[in-house]
């Protein structure tokens, strides 16, 4: 098991949130879907994206297809795998208790 | 299961990259597209939505190796880049591969013989637990008698019984190429390995039956013995077609008829190596004589140990039976002389473990085997050798390029692992061929060690040994080839590359490699010229007769109605005789009993009158009339034989020179008589020229010339113009002519019969001379590419030398002085090898001395010749330097 890096668990656990709310995307889609959910606080280089749904793809959590979407353009759509699902499940809830340690010290101290 | 797709995507690498190209640009243009939207111009819009992007390459890079195994993919492009660069230098890529698949190829040709033939147990039952009983053959034996055949059928029960629960003995007499008719007399005859085994042999050995049953040790009855057989798996596949229907079927064996018991389970042959049986015999229907004389000492023994019994043991629990029979037997041969009696009976018994059954095959093999193995050894340490000093030529020439690569930041790991590409796929290209190579020369050279009548047979498919051998070997050929280049090749720091001085160490290392080549192939070029000038030698011997043109015909005399009397028979020999010798194209015929060089052989004592009789036993052999005419042995004195002499007493006899001077010293031998030791009186009646009996080593054998008397199966020599087979043809036709049950049982040239004396010999030496010829043009290959880098590095010197005055005789010297000590240093190295090899090889030379310095100057002269045409056109080439135009170049 890899060493959990912050950067990386946020990115996987929002691409994996999306793709399991909102159905097969393409990259564009969801780094749309952040940008607006976020309300643009989370400024990334749209870019550094692609790399992190790759490794995703290789760890077998999404698979990505080749379609053709709505306004006739090819796109590589992702959907979250069942693998992908049970991921999101442990990360959250390793995220809500990170988010739960990090409250108290920043309320308590 | 990512492990996979990683495979599939640097596998399929141009199409993960046109992949990630396309997913990239879709993202750039929809963005793209949004701003246009709003309103901007297409380039404007396109740079926004690259600036938001982020450093599009670098992300696509990352997202490359994230969707590859980074390593799996350098090393397909190492292989990929590497068969580029061969194809491009086929003559490099074929000189590496050839060379290495050759000398591959022979070492593992070689040794899967003699895996088959030395180091595996039989295919029974704890092989481990089988020993042999032997009993050393006397000084005085004959040059034809059969290693470890020292038991009668009576000393075998005696033996048998003495032993008891100890052990459990088998009796094999020697196999023997015997005429099989499968189907009554009228069917054609075939020739297949007889051998009388005693019925337990099968159940002891845990043989068991592919089809019907097996002798088994219940059927045994030496009063009424039970005619069966027993079938090879191999013949019953071979002859039959796997036909069921071949058990209870009748043959006849020798005329003899036997029914088919059963087969022999599948992958039994036989208890000896490199002899294949078809056909077992219970021993028990040998003739009565062959069962009851005590002096018929012509069967082996084998035994299956009993539990917790070791061969001392067994060996001690019979001692006393044979020195006792021994001792009785010896007591009652009054003839021998007194001093070989004494030494004969203190002869006892030995028994060794067998676990690989019998091994006069490995006794003879051995030596010649052990000996191609080296030879193909050095052969293969040749072309290593070759291969690292062409490797390490072309790595020096790169290091400019290397020097290059390590400053521009590539690791030395990287580096080192190209270079190890490719070196390791032109050698494992180099195993592929081997093996191939492998599997055609193995039955080449098994072919090559088979003679007339003596088929060499091993099992050669099913041993894991051999590939595991070859990936041995071909390891250590990688090992000694790749890794001492590659490492030299990327040691050197950049700067000092980038100084060109990579080039100097480049050759000293190539000099040595040049020098140990140069040891290998002079030793394998000496021991080749030996070894030919052996079988030359061997072949030149004057055999006192002229086997050309001569077909030597079996016949068997089985008479129209029951046995025929000896006057008959002798009557219808001397008719077939005559009818042959009087058909067009024949010049001569005569009768013998048995062929030379056939192995078969009567021999006695002899003695002059009141003298002891010799220790020796001499060869008595019959002949007819016109005997000596037909082979053309010269007779020197006297008269020859003719058809009216018989074997009244004193008997007629012509001697040949070499038996003459041995117990007649020079005097005059016509007139005289001496004594056979059955006490039969012989008088000389001419004296013959020397000639050979049975083997062609050693000098001309005394040999007695006496009349023939009719057996039921003899030997029709033929001398004509027709070639074997139409001569054989033409002697069937007479035979049917004359009716009365005579047959032409089996034809030979008599060439054949004299070659196959000389098989090992023919092995060693064909071999030996391709294995040379292998040696010395790898060698050339390897002089030739060591000048012509040398001369292509030093191409400034010497146009500077060339500019200054030197004449081109001065020039190739110049170049040539290089390797001058090397070459020399290789020479008394190999020369000092090739003594050793031949000195163990000495017993199979013939009329060569292993410090012979004919031999020794003609593998000099061939390989100087050789060096020199390797090197004249790297030397032409510095000899012919413009050294304007060099000098001009830098």
């Amino acid at each position: 098991m890899k060493t959990p890096n912050t950067a990386q668990t946020a990115i996987d656990l929002l691409v994996l949130t999306i793709l399991s709310r909102r159905g097969p995307l393409h990259g564009y889609g969801i780094a749309n879907a952040i940008q607006s959910l976020s309300a643009e606080a989370l400024k990334v280089e749209e870019g550094s994206l692609y790399p992190a749904l790759h490794r995703m793809e290789e760890l077998g959590w999404i698979s990505a297809e080749w379609q053709v979407t709505e306004n006739k353009r090819r796109a590589r759509l992702y959907t979250i795998s069942r693998s992908g699902l049970r991921q999101l499940e442990s990360e959250r809830e390793r995220w809500n208790d990170f988010r739960t340690g990090v409250t108290r010290v920043l309320r308590l101290a | 299961m990512s492990w996979i797709s990683k495979l599939r995507n640097a596998l399929l690498a141009r199409h993960l990259d046109d992949d990630l190209a396309a997913e990239y640009e879709d993202h750039l243009a929809r963005r793209a597209a949004e701003w246009e939207a709003k309103g901007l111009a297409p380039a404007e819009a396109r740079a926004r939505a690259l600036a938001s992007f982020g450093p599009e390459l670098a992300f696509r890079e990352q997202s490359r190796d994230l969707r590859v195994n980074v390593f799996l993919e350098s090393f397909l492009q190492d292989i990929l880049q590497t068969a580029r660069t061969l194809v491009r230098q086929p003559v490099f890529a074929l000189t590496i591969v050839l060379s290495l698949g050759f000398a591959i190829g022979a070492i593992t040709a070689v040794y899967s013989i003699m895996n088959a033939a030395m180091f595996r147990p039989l295919p029974v039952a704890r092989p481990e637990t089988l020993v042999t009983l032997e009993s050393p053959a006397p000084d005085v034996a004959l040059p034809g008698s059969i290693q470890g055949a020292a038991f009668s059928y009576p000393l075998f029960t005696e033996l048998r019984q003495a032993a008891g629960p100890r052990a459990r003995l088998m009796l094999f007499d020697t196999p023997t190429r015997t005429a099989v008719q499968f189907g009554d007399s009228n069917a054609p005859r075939e020739f297949a390995a007889v051998q009388n085994v005693t019925e337990n042999m099968f159940e002891t050995l845990g043989i068991g039956a592919a089809r019907g049953e097996m002798l088994s040790s219940g059927m045994e009855n030496l009063a009424s013995p039970q005619f069966s057989c027993v079938l090879s798996y191999d013949l019953w596949q071979r002859r039959f077609g796997a036909d069921p229907g071949v058990v209870g079927r009748r043959i006849l064996i020798d005329e003899r008829p036997f029914t088919v018991l059963g087969v022999a389970a599948r992958g039994f042959t036989g208890v000896e190596t490199g002899r294949f049986i078809d056909i077992w015999l219970p021993v028990t229907t040998a003739s009565r004589g062959m069962l009851t004389n005590h002096g018929a000492r012509v069967f082996r023994v084998l035994a299956r140990l009993g539990a917790g019994v070791d061969p001392a043991s067994l060996q001690d629990s019979l001692q006393a039976t044979f020195l006792r029979e021994q001792a009785e037997r010896l007591a009652a041969g009054s003839s021998l002389p007194p001093g070989l009696a004494e030494r004969l009976r203190k002869i006892g018994l030995t028994v060794n473990p067998a676990p690989g059954g019998f091994t006069s095959f490995r006794r003879q093999y051995a030596r010649p085997l052990a000996i191609l193995l080296a030879v193909s050894l050095c052969v293969l340490l040749i072309a290593c050798i070759n291969v690292a000093g062409l490797l390490s030529a072309r790595f020096a020439a790169r290091s400019g390029e290397m020097a290059l690569r390590l400053s521009l930041g590539a690791s030395r790991t990287r580096l080192t692992r190209r270079l190890l590409t490719e070196t390791f796929l032109p050698v494992v290209c180099a195993i592929f061929i081997g093996i191939v190579i492998a599997r055609l020369a193995a039955p080449f050279l098994l072919n090559l060690a088979s003679s007339y009548g003596r088929p060499l047979q091993l099992d050669l498919s099913t041993d894991m040994m051999v590939p595991a051998v070859c990936a041995t070997v071909a390891g250590l050929v990688a090992l000694l080839c790749a890794l001492i280049p590659a490492l030299h090749s990327t040691r050197s720091g950049p700067m000092f590359a980038l100084r060109r001085a990579g080039g100097q160490t480049g050759t000293r290392l190539g000099r040595v490699f040049l020098g140990a080549q140069v040891a290998f192939a002079f030793a394998v070029l000496v021991c080749g010229t030996g070894f030919v000038a052996s079988f030359r030698n061997l072949t030149s011997v004057d055999l006192g007769f002229d086997p050309r043109g001569v077909a030597v015909i079996g016949m068997v005399n089985n008479g129209a109605t029951g046995t025929p009397t000896r006057d008959v028979q002798m009557a219808m020999a001397n008719q077939i005789r005559d009818r042959v010798a009087a058909s067009a194209g024949v010049s001569n015929a005569a009768l013998a009993w048995w062929a030379a060089f056939s192995d078969a052989r009567r021999a006695q004592r002899v003695a002059l009158p009141g003298r002891h009789f010799s220790e020796a036993e001499e060869t008595f052999y019959r002949v007819s009339g016109g005997y000596f005419e037909t082979l053309r042995t010269p007779l020197l004195e006297g008269r020859s034989l003719s058809n009216r002499d018989n074997d009244d007493e004193p008997v007629p006899s012509v001697v040949n020179r070499a038996f003459a001077r041995k117990y007649f010293g020079d005097t005059s031998v016509v007139g005289r008589e001496f004594l056979r030791d059955d006490g039969v009186r012989h008088l000389i009646v001419g004296l013959a020229a020397d000639a050979h009996y049975s083997d062609t080593h050693g000098g001309p054998e005394p040999i007695v010339y006496m009349p023939m008397k009719p057996p039921r199966t003899f030997t029709l020599y033929v001398r004509s113009d027709l070639g074997a087979v139409s001569t054989g043809q033409l002697a069937a036709r007479e035979a049917a002519a004359l009716g009365n049950g005579l047959h032409v049982t089996d034809v030979v040239p008599l060439e054949l019969l004299v070659d196959r004396t000389m098989v090992r010999e023919k092995l060693l030496a064909v071999v030996g001379a391709a294995f040379a010829a292998m040696g010395l043009i790898v060698t050339m290959v390897g002089i030739f590419g060591l000048l012509t880098y040398s001369v292509s590095q030093r191409r400034k010197e010497i146009g500077l030398r060339a500019a200054l005055g030197a004449t081109p005789r001065h020039l190739c010297w110049f170049v040539s002085r290089e390797i001058s000590t090397p070459v020399a240093a290789g020479l008394v190295a190999g020369l000092a090898g090739a003594v050793a090899v031949l000195r163990y090889a000495r017993s199979l030379l013939v009329g060569v001395d292993s410090q012979d310095p004919a031999m020794i100057a003609a593998g000099l002269i061939a390989f100087l010749a050789g060096a020199t045409i390797a090197g004249l056109l790297p030397m032409w080439r510095a000899a012919t330097v413009d050294p304007a135009l060099t000098l001009r170049q830098d």
